[in-house]
């Protein structure tokens, strides 16, 4: 969590909000912490239900960063409450720039959806929906964010780098390229 | 894939709820190499390491010709251990004595500092073990030698 404050303060600027794209199967999460830290307030799916004070957030709300708009969407898959962020540059243009996408969409992978045995065939089928219906309706430029980079067990063999494009995802991601939902669940 | 790891199937929940905050958690406190023991001895004591497994490594070095140590680096003894019956807490073991590496050849900081990692329980004549390491050339030696040699491969599936 300081590594985040620190980073802002480098920038000078200020953590305002702190947004979620799922709950970590993998780790516990350091936002109640950076929230009393900081006085942001925490953002997560509503259909996390989440117990703590948040703003929940569906399909379709919006946040508005000064010139930028992170749009929601609803991702599940590797994790039912899963959220993805489109970002909107309104300096640059009304396209969307890069994408904030958890633990949906690796570099060279997907998200595992097998993390909760029981729901693991659903999560499947809603992980395929979520990749093919959400996240590659966007333009090729659009810049990846995802969670993790290899070494995670998230994903089954994530590359090594940080971000790429949603274009050469497209292209190159193993699991990207079965088109039939049944095999690929 | 491994299966996940048994922690999966709770942090899920423990993020839904909200985890407690750093500042709401138990003070780790710290114990002498002697106030450590004497909490050992507690039969109701169990000891839970909590650091990783090169932790556990001894190294044989050379300093100088003629001269070579073996240093141990964990005594029995951990870095946190937890009571059964007393709700959770954390202790860490402090070092009762430090060195500090004086100017000198490459590579001294970084001794002292290992001797200083189990210098508090060393110091006070309690015992200590350690995992032999090997370089890979060692190894290549030992299964390439002409002595009989069985590699006995205790890693998990998984690994």
């Amino acid at each position: 969590m300081d590594l985040y404050i620190t980073a802002a303060r480098a920038l000078r600027v200020d953590i305002t909000h702190i947004l979620q794209t799922h709950l970590h199967a993998d780790f516990i999460s350091g936002h109640m912490d950076l929230a009393q830290k900081t006085g942001a307030r925490i953002y997560v799916a509503k259909s996390a239900k989440c117990t703590f004070d948040h703003v929940p957030l569906s399909e379709g709300d919006t946040i508005e960063l000064e010139d930028m708009v992170l749009q929601v969407l609803e991702t599940p898959g590797h994790a039912p409450e899963h959220l993805s962020y489109v970002v909107i540059d309104k300096s640059c243009s009304d396209s969307p720039v890069r994408v904030f996408v958890g633990d949906t969409l690796f570099v060279g992978d997907v998200g595992r959806p097998d993390l909760f045995p029981d729901i693991a065939q659903e999560l499947a089928g809603q992980l395929y929906h979520s990749l093919h219906d959400e996240l590659l309706q966007l333009p090729d430029y659009v810049e990846v964010y995802p969670v993790h980079r290899a070494g995670s067990l998230c994903g089954r063999a994530i590359g090594a780098k940080w971000t790429n494009t949603i274009g050469y995802e497209r292209r190159f991601n193993a699991a990207l390229q079965i088109k039939d939902k049944s095999a690929f669940v | 894939m491994p299966p996940a790891p048994d922690h999966f199937s709770r942090c899920s929940d423990i993020n839904r709820r909200g985890p407690a905050r750093l500042d709401e958690l138990p003070v780790v406190e710290e114990l002498s190499a002697s106030q450590f023991r004497e909490r050992m001895s507690d039969p109701e004591m169990v000891v839970l390491d909590t650091r990783s497994y090169h932790a556990y490594a001894t190294v044989s070095t050379s300093l100088a010709p003629g001269i070579s140590i073996s240093m141990a680096t964990f005594p029995p003894l951990p870095a946190g251990f937890c009571p059964l019956t007393k709700g959770c807490c954390r202790w860490r073991m402090t070092t009762t004595r430090r060195w500090k590496p004086s100017p000198g050849p490459a590579g001294l900081g970084w001794i002292a500092l290992w001797v200083t990692w189990t210098a508090a329980w060393a110091v006070e004549g309690y015992g200590t073990r350690g995992v032999q390491l090997l370089s890979a050339r060692d190894f290549h030696e030992m299964i390439a030698g002409a002595d009989d040699f069985v590699l006995v491969d205790v890693r998990a599936p998984q690994e």
